[in-house]
């Protein structure tokens, strides 16, 4: 074929092009158009209520944003504690209006820098936060009485305690501190980390000891974040994402009634982290369903009264396994549609990812970008004028009754294995989580699944544009490890080992809340990998969590794993 | 010449959990008829060098997320030395920034593949370090 019949053929072909999708990603069907029959039983009472009254279908707030824009929040964290705060300040000086802190590997394990097995990950995919030490340098200069941090780790929330120690230390107290733990330490093993780090009877009564505290001490505090991204992130569907949340915050909800606690002390303290993925609607259909459903959940089985209670309060992270390596500007365009999403489905606070999510963390340049993308949106759209602009649409209304009904039947289905820390041991989360996985695969390599750039519309020549590579310096890790050095050999020895004993007399003793004991030992400058240490200690584990026993860690052989490929 | 079916040792070396990307092209390369060894995550240079030695395989693949692949590969490379696994190819794959390609092959990787590889390309790429049969 000649250049000109191939170049007649090719706009042929895309002028006649249709719409080929027929279904939302997760396969929920989709019609042609949408009519007033296809909502007819729609009660607004009963199912949509106004933005601020219950079931919360339209958002949690009566004003929405007109009373408060929803958090630009940043997820951040790499190279030394002095990076990090200097990035902080980055992104405070380009109009972020909340903090997070992303922690890296060895610390979101329980171990410090000078592991021998952490050599090589220290300071990579967050910040090492390994004393008191570390987190003054981080929280350096910031009003933490007046701002919202949110540390970001699964792990046991030994780094609130570090936290605080190093709050107070800079003359906060406790309770005027806002923020978020995520303390969702059951759902560690679906951000990728072994069972052996953490086990479910170890997370579950630390993650309570942590909701007892905050409700106690610190009453501007987010006590739980279930979250939703890292479980979405492994394959699994829209449906899926929230039904595993909720199964998770009723393992937490009921472990914490459970010992006593009040269910209207917790949950107006228990937000959510949720992805949002590139099928638009579907997104949105989800999170008007997820609100629905949590207060109806929260006043009916838990009987929960006041109206704080009853309210879906989430942050959202735009989702990174949708973004591409190829044509990565093209990231900006996906963000965007993600960060609508999120803004149109009512979110509290968001992260948008940086176009350059496929080559390393953000530069500078491109987190500007995904800053800039939440503040257009916030002053130029018109979007955050209303609330719940999209509420009546016959369209949306039918997709999230249908996505009510499918994050229902899953949860049903969780349910009936006992709930999730069953359905997580007996490998069904595991096995659902690879088929996900799986599936999504093939539709890409078929083609039934478009990326574009990636397997349609891609360019011949060089696979990416030229964009800068952020690297973290070994000039800032040597200055961690010199300082996790000094802070060995010039703390009070004695006190440290006398407020680890404390930690480890604490997990062992039954109805002993370990946050004091964890607090005390931070301020002693014991480091967070002799805490876990004293902690796995007293609950009878190796202190050491990466110690080997006997069969290859990993292995299809590894108690650690429930199933292989 | 004939060519026994690859036989690959696919690992995570260091901490990161991240085993989506690697579990999917475990996968892809069973289904293509290879013999696959998924070694898991939390592995070493040691702990894979030993595997791929007790096993015999053609081709190790390693993933990477962090930006610790430059850190990481010469140590690979020089546990794969020591043990005498000369006719071994090191493949890597993950976040693995474009410039870092070039130097990656120079130390000795056979092949690097970005998120986004088609898994035929992957699946061809590795059937051509299948070794013959002797």
């Amino acid at each position: 074929m000649s250049l000109a019949e191939d170049v007649s053929r090719k706009i042929a072909e895309a002028y006649l092009e249709p719409n080929r999708q027929y279904g939302t990603w997760s396969g929920l069907p989709l019609k042609e158009v949408y009519r007033p029959e296809d909502v007819a039983d729609l009660d607004y009472g009963r199912d949509l209520g106004d933005p601020g009254q219950f079931p919360h279908t339209r958002g949690v707030y009566a004003n929405m944003y007109r009373g408060r824009l929803w958090s630009r929040r940043e997820l951040c964290g790499y190279g030394a504690a002095e990076d990090t705060n200097q990035r902080l300040r980055y992104l405070i000086e380009q109009g972020e209006s909340a903090l997070n802190i992303a922690f890296d590997l060895p610390t979101n394990i329980g171990v410090d820098s000078d592991h021998p097995n952490a050599e090589d990950d220290v300071g990579l995919c967050g910040v090492p936060i390994c004393s008191v030490d570390d987190m003054a340098i981080v929280i350096d200069g910031l009003p933490l009485d007046q701002v919202s941090f949110n540390l970001s780790t699964t792990h046991i929330p030994i780094l609130l305690a570090i936290y605080i120690a190093a709050a107070e230390q800079r003359g906060f107290r406790r309770a005027e501190l806002r923020g978020t733990i995520l303390n969702d330490v059951v759902a560690n093993v679906l951000c990728g980390y072994r069972r052996s780090f953490v086990p479910s009877d170890l997370a579950l009564r630390t993650s309570v000891d942590c909701i007892e505290f905050c409700v106690q001490e610190m009453p501007r505090w987010n006590l739980l974040s279930v979250d939703g991204y890292n479980i979405r992130e492994n394959g699994v569907n829209a449906a899926h994402e929230v039904a595993f949340c909720f199964a998770l915050a009723r393992e937490y909800l009921r472990a914490a009634v459970a010992r006593g606690l009040d269910v209207d002390g917790i949950a107006p303290r228990v937000t959510f982290t949720n992805s949002l993925m590139m099928d638009f609607f579907e997104e949105i259909a989800k999170l008007r369903a997820a609100r629905r459903i949590w207060a109806r959940m929260l006043k009916e089985e838990f009987g929960a009264k006041r109206p704080e209670s009853l309210r879906y309060k989430f942050h959202g992270h735009t989702a990174g396994v949708s973004l591409a390596r190829q044509q990565p500007l093209n990231n900006i365009v996906r963000v965007t549609i993600e960060a609508m999403a999120a803004v149109l489905s009512g979110c509290q606070s968001l992260h948008t990812c940086s176009y350059d999510e496929l080559v390393g963390l953000p530069t500078e340049e491109a987190v500007a970008v995904a800053l800039r993308t939440q503040q257009i949106i916030a002053y130029e759209s018109g979007i955050s004028a209303v609330a719940d602009p999209l509420g009546g649409s016959y369209f949306l209304e039918s997709l999230s009754n249908a996505m009510e009904k499918e994050i229902t039947r899953v949860l049903g289905e969780i349910e009936a294995q006992g709930g999730m820390i069953a359905a997580l041991s007996n490998g069904w989360i595991e096995r659902l989580v690879r088929e996900e996985a799986f599936r999504v695969q093939r539709e890409t390599e078929s083609g039934e699944r478009i990326i574009v750039g990636v397997n349609a519309f891609t360019k011949s020549s060089d696979a990416d544009e030229e964009i800068g590579v952020h690297r973290i310096s070994s000039t800032s890790i040597e200055t961690h490890m010199s300082r996790l050095r000094s802070v060995r050999e010039q703390r009070d020895g004695g006190s440290a080992q006398a407020a680890l004993a404390e930690v480890r007399r604490a997990v062992a003793t039954p109805n002993t809340n370990i946050m004091r004991p964890m607090i005390a030992a931070a301020q002693a400058r014991a480091t967070l990998g002799e805490i876990n240490g004293a902690i796995r200690a007293g609950h009878g584990l190796p202190p050491d969590p990466l110690s080997t026993s006997c069969v290859l860690p990993g292995s299809p052989y590894d108690p650690g794993r429930t199933s292989a490929c | 010449m004939l060519k026994r079916p690859p036989k690959v040792l696919l690992a995570k070396v260091g901490l990161d959990g991240h085993d989506r990307g690697i579990m999917v092209v475990s996968k892809w390369l069973t289904e293509a008829g290879m013999e696959v060894i998924y070694l898991g995550t939390n592995q070493t240079p040691d702990t894979v060098a030993s595997a791929a030695l007790a096993e015999d395989v053609d081709v190790i693949g390693l993933s990477f997320l962090g930006g610790e692949h430059l850190l990481r590969v010469p140590k690979m490379l020089r546990r794969m030395q020591e043990r005498g696994l000369h006719d071994v190819a090191l493949i890597v794959g993950g976040v693995i920034p474009r410039e870092d390609i070039a130097p990656l092959k120079a130390l000795g990787v056979a092949d690097v593949f970005v998120p986004g590889t088609p898994m035929v390309s992957i699946i061809a790429h590795i059937r051509e370090q299948a070794r013959p049969f002797s």
